[in-house]
């Protein structure tokens, strides 16, 4: 197998093109299409919108299911801040533009996306004690609820996103997807006080696999621009 | 058009400007359809790829950052619209048509007969090599090769490490220059005369 340090790239030039006998197209003359697309202050409305009818749907599913009474302890605050920061830094990382306005590289999409999900864990464990066992009936709830919450940011950001990534669609779609599902367990944890460590990873750490995998068949069907 | 002048058109159309669109398909057009020839073999695919390429590049106008490099970024639609042609294709399961002839070649009249038949021979080993080549190995080397993009674009564009970019377009040249050689000994032949001839000339 080739090394890529042995990769010269100057040695390309020695092969010639296949279409160099040929005359350049000339182009013909062309109209911007009368089909309506957005300009680009009408998109960035359109993500700050939907963006907030996210947040909205979150809070009215929180208001129904209550909020757990310990939610105003510091530690929990903490959890709650730390992981709303990373929903936002990860779905900043994956739609934000990089360097010449082209897309982030997909190596740093997939750290944001073992971010979000290493973040999670991480501090569902710190935060929880292993030695509460699991409660299947009670998981069984919250795993309904916390996917019932990741659904709504989804369904809205595969509307948001749908063909705008240039490349690595099914990567992007992912790390947005996890994204959403980290919102989920948001919502959840927000209700839910149940401190066994068991349950926070399988019933309020579940959306965000879930959205992951949403995410990427999202993607891969519908992303790309 | 230079490329400068381009992103600034690019910039005008995202902000809602319609009339840069015409500035634009010329500016990049003939690149498109190159491209797009060099990935499907056959100008009248490119023509209508090049087409669905202007039509997303419409639809995508808000996503194209302010400031941004309008030729990667329309390279990377094009390619997409190159993914979903050749899924479709393997769908209907529809032969390779041969390459078309294309225009009428330019300056044939004066070249050397001779350099022209192995230069023509070069260009047909090259389209088969290149069709046959995986997917991934054929977009790095064509947009390294004969798009003029960068290691950092073409990875951009292909959601690709710069690395994977580099040994994917160098698989690929190891193939075409093998079958170069095997196919087309004459021009190693030829390319060693026009070296002496040149350091004839320079002596």
């Amino acid at each position: 197998m080739s090394d890529t340090r042995d990769v010269d790239l100057a040695e390309l030039g020695s092969i010639p093109d296949p279409i160099a006998a040929r005359a350049p197209s000339k182009a013909p003359e062309a109209k911007a299409p009368s089909e309506r697309s957005l300009t680009r202050d009408e998109r960035r409305r359109r993500y700050a919108t939907l963006a907030g009818l996210a947040v909205v749907y979150l809070v009215l599913l929180l208001a129904r299911a209550g909020l757990r009474p310990d939610l105003a302890t510091g530690s929990i605050l903490l959890q709650l801040f730390v992981w709303s920061v990373v929903v936002v830094a990860g779905l900043s990382a994956v739609v934000r533009p990089g360097s010449r306005g082209l897309p982030s590289s997909v190596r740093f999409v997939q750290i944001a996306l073992f971010t979000v999900a290493a973040t999670f864990t991480v501090i569902s464990i710190l935060g929880s004690q292993m030695d509460i066992p699991i409660d299947w009936t009670v998981t069984r709830g919250c795993l309904l609820l916390a996917s019932t919450m990741s659904l709504g940011p989804l369904i809205l950001a595969g509307f948001a996103l749908r063909n705008t990534f240039l490349s690595a669609a099914t990567w992007r779609g992912a790390a947005v997807g996890a994204a959403c599902g980290l919102g989920g367990s948001i919502g959840v944890h927000a209700h839910c006080p149940i401190q066994s460590t068991p349950h926070i990873l399988l019933a309020h750490g579940f959306p965000i696999l879930l959205g992951a995998a949403v995410g990427a068949a999202m993607g891969a069907s519908k992303g790309r621009a | 058009m230079e490329e400068h002048e381009l992103n600034a058109t690019m910039d005008r159309y995202a902000t809602g400007d319609d009339h840069a669109f015409a500035a634009l398909h010329r500016g990049l057009y003939p690149r498109l359809h190159a491209f797009l020839t060099r990935m499907t073999g056959n100008a009248a695919t490119a023509d209508d790829l090049v087409q669905e390429t202007f039509l997303r590049v419409h639809r995508a106008r808000s996503t194209f950052a302010a400031g941004g490099a309008v030729v990667p970024w329309v390279y990377a639609i094009a390619r997409n619209v190159h993914i979903d042609h050749a899924r479709s294709a393997k769908l209907r399961t529809t032969e390779r048509l041969p390459s078309d002839p294309g225009a009428e070649p330019i300056g044939k009249s004066d070249a050397d007969a001779e350099s022209a038949a192995i230069a023509a021979q070069a260009a047909a080993v090259v389209e088969n090599v290149l069709a046959s080549l995986p997917d991934a190995q054929r977009e790095a080397f064509v947009l390294l090769r004969y798009e003029g993009l960068s290691v950092q674009d073409a990875a951009a564009i292909l959601g690709a490490t710069p690395t994977a970019v580099k040994l994917r377009a160098f698989r690929a040249y190891e193939a075409l220059r093998a079958a170069l050689a095997d196919h087309v000994p004459e021009r190693a032949v030829a390319k060693e005369s026009e070296g002496r001839a040149r350091g004839r000339a320079r002596a």
